[in-house]
């Protein structure tokens, strides 16, 4: 059945403006995040007024996501796909609005490391940083296309990425251990894996969020991390 | 209380109404502007449609009801004014609770008002039935029936002509007492999706005890209790954030 239009026609406007505000957003912290790639993998200096305006730009819009979401709840009613749109919406907002934050931080903490720490984990971070990126392509796919092909892969890949960070962790302790000079670097490579860690986390809970406003079930993760 | 400072179109001060020695309006005090949908909210008993009825002065048909202070619209009080009352009421048109068609056929429901106020030819009457039942959003559902009589219609429908009715003398302010209460929940959609519509034309004054309509088509709403304006702000205040308890018992539905 095509998608109708609502005969009270200011609900497909202000829907529209909100799914207009959550996409700048989404755009805004991917770019962001492409950045974060520039700045660990290439060492590419990224400009901080380019950093702190895209971080305002994504704090404002989370802002008016939220002054429209409670406005539309309470001047439309809005019930079953419009009550779990703007529920969806909400709680997208804000997740992106936390993995935009962490990839401004680690644009931040990674003009602070030096070049000549250890290979293998100068290439592990960027290659975490690269999986956070493509969670964020694939979930906005999944967001638009209505669909959920992909962000169950999102919600396996997040174990990877937890997995990834743990060896990350236990080899940069070893090698503040063995070389005293290598401390400070390591400590901001290992602030920054973690800043990427939890934004896996988040993106994950982008993935929950998609599979509820699908479905209208709450997602539920079994060990095997398929919905239960 | 205070609305905006532009477009004013109705300027209401010190209002009061007594139904015989019950004093029902207890000194209100509200501007409506142009353009807009301003919704009347409020408990059965409140004075939302004694109110509305004192805006084209239909207290004047019953014995023993009267109102004191003012009510200016265009510069002048309409409360005290002289000459033809009918004319009054053709600029402020009224649409009840309960669909009111003439026993007449659809074109005459249209036509019949207008004739008291001009003599049009029949052309041109033509385009005033079809132009009146185009902006109330029912033409091409009539337009191949207008001999066919008013009361032959659905609910819906008939409520559509009435409006059509309303609007085709040409008022300047529309006063809506309840449109949609006795309609399907489609049907309160198309009307009030009307009303928007409608808004961008004339002053719109919308008594409802439908919250969702209240909220959903109206700029501004009034809450009123016992003969008063308790809270008169934007509708978005209103239902997001209204200043007084009385008010957001109500609207949560909190109301003893």
């Amino acid at each position: 059945m095509p998608v109708q239009k609502h005969i009270f026609q200011d609900i497909d406007a202000d829907l529209a403006h909100i799914e207009s505000l959550v996409d700048l957003v989404w755009g805004l912290v991917k770019n962001q995040w492409q950045s974060v790639m520039l700045a660990l993998q290439t060492r590419e200096p990224v400009l901080a007024a380019d950093t702190a305006s895209r971080e305002d730009s994504i704090d404002d819009l989370s802002r008016e996501i939220e002054r429209g979401t409670v406005r539309f709840l309470a001047l439309r009613q809005p019930l079953a796909g419009d009550l779990r749109f703007i529920i969806a919406a909400l709680h997208i907002s804000i997740e992106l609005e936390r993995i935009g934050d962490y990839g401004a931080n680690i644009i931040k903490r990674s003009a602070l490391t030096r070049p000549g720490a250890d290979a293998a984990d100068v290439d592990s971070v960027p290659k975490m940083a690269g999986m956070v990126l493509q969670m964020l392509d694939d979930l906005y796919q999944d967001y638009k296309g209505k669909s959920l092909s992909l962000s169950e892969g999102v919600i396996a890949r997040d174990n990877e990425l937890s997995a990834l960070y743990e060896q990350v962790f236990e080899d940069l302790r070893a090698q503040m251990a063995r070389d005293r000079d290598l401390i400070e670097t390591c400590t901001e490579l290992l602030f920054i894996a973690r800043n990427i860690e939890r934004s896996g986390a988040h993106a994950k809970n982008i993935a929950k969020h998609l599979y509820c406003l699908s479905t209208g079930v709450a997602f539920k993760e079994r060990q095997g991390n398929e919905p239960a | 209380m205070n609305a905006d400072q532009n477009g004013i179109k109705l300027s209401i001060r010190n209002l009061e109404f007594f139904y015989g020695n019950i004093r029902a309006l207890k000194g209100i005090n509200m501007d409506v502007a142009d353009n807009r949908v301003t919704a009347l909210i409020g408990p059965s008993g409140c004075g939302k449609s004694t109110l509305l009825r004192v805006l084209n002065r239909m207290y004047g048909l019953y014995h023993g009801q009267r109102a004191t202070g003012e009510v200016i619209l265009d510069g002048k009080d309409i409360l005290t004014m002289r000459g033809d009352i009918n004319t009054l009421r053709a600029k402020v048109g009224m649409v009840f609770q309960k669909p009111t068609p003439f026993p007449m056929s659809i074109y005459e429901n249209i036509a019949f008002p207008v004739r008291l106020y001009q003599r049009l030819g029949r052309r041109e009457m033509d385009e005033v039935v079809e132009t009146s039942l185009r902006r109330a959003a029912i033409w091409d559902e009539v337009k191949d029936s207008l001999r066919q009589s008013g009361l032959s219609l659905s609910g819906g429908q008939q409520q559509r002509v009435c409006i059509a009715r309303a609007i085709a003398t040409r008022p300047e302010v529309l006063l809506l007492d309840e449109p949609a209460s006795a309609l399907d929940p489609i049907s309160t959609d198309l009307i009030d999706e009307l009303v928007r519509e409608l808004s961008k034309d004339f002053c719109v004054l919308i008594v409802t005890h439908n919250l969702q309509q209240a909220s959903r088509v109206s700029d501004r709403t009034a809450f009123m209790y016992l003969g008063e304006l308790i809270e008169y702000d934007t509708t978005e205040n209103i239902f997001i954030r209204p200043a007084n308890e009385r008010t957001q018992n109500y609207v949560m539905g909190r109301f003893g």
